[in-house]
């Protein structure tokens, strides 16, 4: 199971390479790759919960220094959306279609607790035009890179005779 | 019964308690003059040493198909070249007059150094904006080649950000585009021969312009007046292109004036910038 860390791991450095070739004000191409990542990987980890938000506190604290020199941002929020990924995952099934849907919710879910904090801290103006485009800019790549995710970590799930739970 | 709503008063002020923490770890943590600490450093040093491996085949053939491009207009550049070669060098011999005369002067006023004084330094852009608020970008330039936090960091078109963060090996940009509440710049616009001052308080990323207000100047500006730095802060020196004035209007009262600016560069696909650090190179 601690070898699907390696996902997430890869996602981050993917997300950094691919951001050179993204404009900055692009309206579909916005990259969360790490987030997806962890999303992905929740089903695997049904009667390990806590390792599962421990690697998503990890990732989310790699991903501030990495790439945004904060320290508890990144790491809190990707938490609370491991969490809430892995409540749903115990009342809904995991077909690629409802997975869809949720991975939406939670980018949706991430941008929004993000702008909260930042506007709570005083860091951000308020301007609900700025979040909505920060929604809207990131669903499109990210479920394709949801979708082709799913099947990457499937398959190399039963390489790794790793049970998927939900 | 009473013990329970006890026990939830107890939870709800537990939760309250931590999140009101949390928020002022996240405020220290998003301070602008707070600088990485070692361990942060060494992180996102061998974070981005890989970032820049996997970037490196990329770059490679970037390079090649823009140096194939720019062979096929050689000739014509070189001849275009030659002809402005004795203009140069009419030009850079004033140049060091010029730059004896300020030291002389410099010397008779003892000054250490003027607002417009630079020296270069060029660094290529591993990785940009990731996280959709931040608007910035990383390059690979950080303190072991002398790049310190708050130098200013130009395109050939003019500004586009701070150094907002340094590591050993790489430092991260703050662009002059992000929507966050300290980005503010002192600036001059030219008005036929006098300049008028005012601020640049933010960006309108929707129609792309700067916006420069606190003009209580009554001098009409006119469409495509440059925009430039007053070198007054300590981050930028002076004289460095911000834009053009696009459009000029005045605020509710008819007191001040908004200006917005359009700048040249395509904030979009940045590649190479440079990097000033204040005081002449030699």
């Amino acid at each position: 199971m601690k070898k699907l860390m390696l996902i997430p791991l890869l996602s981050i450095l993917l997300e950094m390479v691919v951001s050179c070739f993204i404009p900055i004000d692009t309206n579909y191409w916005n990259t969360l790759f790490t987030l997806v990542a962890i999303l992905v990987i929740g089903p695997y980890f049904g009667t390990n919960g806590k390792l599962y938000y421990k690697i998503a506190f990890g990732m989310g604290l790699l991903y501030d220094i990495l790439c945004n020199n904060t320290l508890f941002l990144g790491a809190v929020t990707f938490t609370l959306i491991a969490f809430l990924n892995f409540s749903i995952y115990q009342i809904l099934s995991n077909f690629i279609a409802t997975s869809i849907m949720i991975t939406g919710l939670m980018i949706i879910i991430y941008r929004l607790v993000s702008y909260l904090l930042l506007l709570l801290i005083g860091y951000l103006k308020w301007d609900v035009t700025l979040l909505i485009h920060s929604i809207t800019s990131s669903l499109l790549l990210n479920i394709i890179y949801f979708v082709m995710l799913y099947y990457i970590v499937r398959f190399l799930a039963k390489k790794w005779k790793i049970i998927k739970f939900y | 019964m009473r013990k329970r709503k006890q026990e939830k008063r107890y939870i709800i002020i537990i939760i309250l308690f931590v999140i009101s923490i949390f928020l002022v770890a996240l405020s220290f943590t998003m301070d602008k003059d707070r600088n990485l600490t070692i361990v942060e450093q060494s992180i996102k040093d061998s974070g981005l040493f890989f970032n820049r491996i996997a970037l490196s085949p990329i770059h490679f053939v970037q390079d090649k198909l823009a140096s194939f491009k720019d062979s096929r207009k050689l000739y014509e550049e070189n001849k275009k070249l030659k002809a402005k070669e004795k203009a140069y060098e009419a030009l850079e011999s004033k140049y060091d007059e010029s730059l004896k005369e300020i030291d002389e002067f410099k010397k008779m006023l003892q000054l250490n150094h003027n607002l417009a004084e630079q020296s270069y330094l060029n660094a290529t852009v591993i990785n940009r904006n990731i996280d959709y608020w931040y608007h910035s970008l990383t390059v690979d330039k950080g303190s072991k080649n002398g790049v310190k936090k708050g130098m200013a960091v130009v395109t050939s078109q003019g500004l586009i950000g701070k150094v907002d963060k340094v590591t050993t090996f790489n430092s991260t940009v703050k662009l002059i585009t992000a929507n966050d509440t300290n980005n503010k710049i002192s600036v001059k616009i030219k008005v036929k021969k006098k300049y008028i001052y005012g601020l640049m308080s933010g960006y309108d990323s929707e129609e792309g312009l700067f916006i420069v207000d606190g003009i209580s100047d009554n001098s009409d500006i006119e469409k495509g007046s440059s925009v430039t730095t007053t070198g007054l802060a300590e981050t930028f020196p002076s004289g460095i292109l911000l834009g053009k004035v696009e459009s000029v209007s005045r605020d509710n009262f008819d007191l001040a004036k908004t200006v917005k600016v359009k700048s040249e560069i395509d904030f979009n696909g940045i590649s190479y910038v440079t990097i000033l650090k204040r005081g002449r190179s030699k």
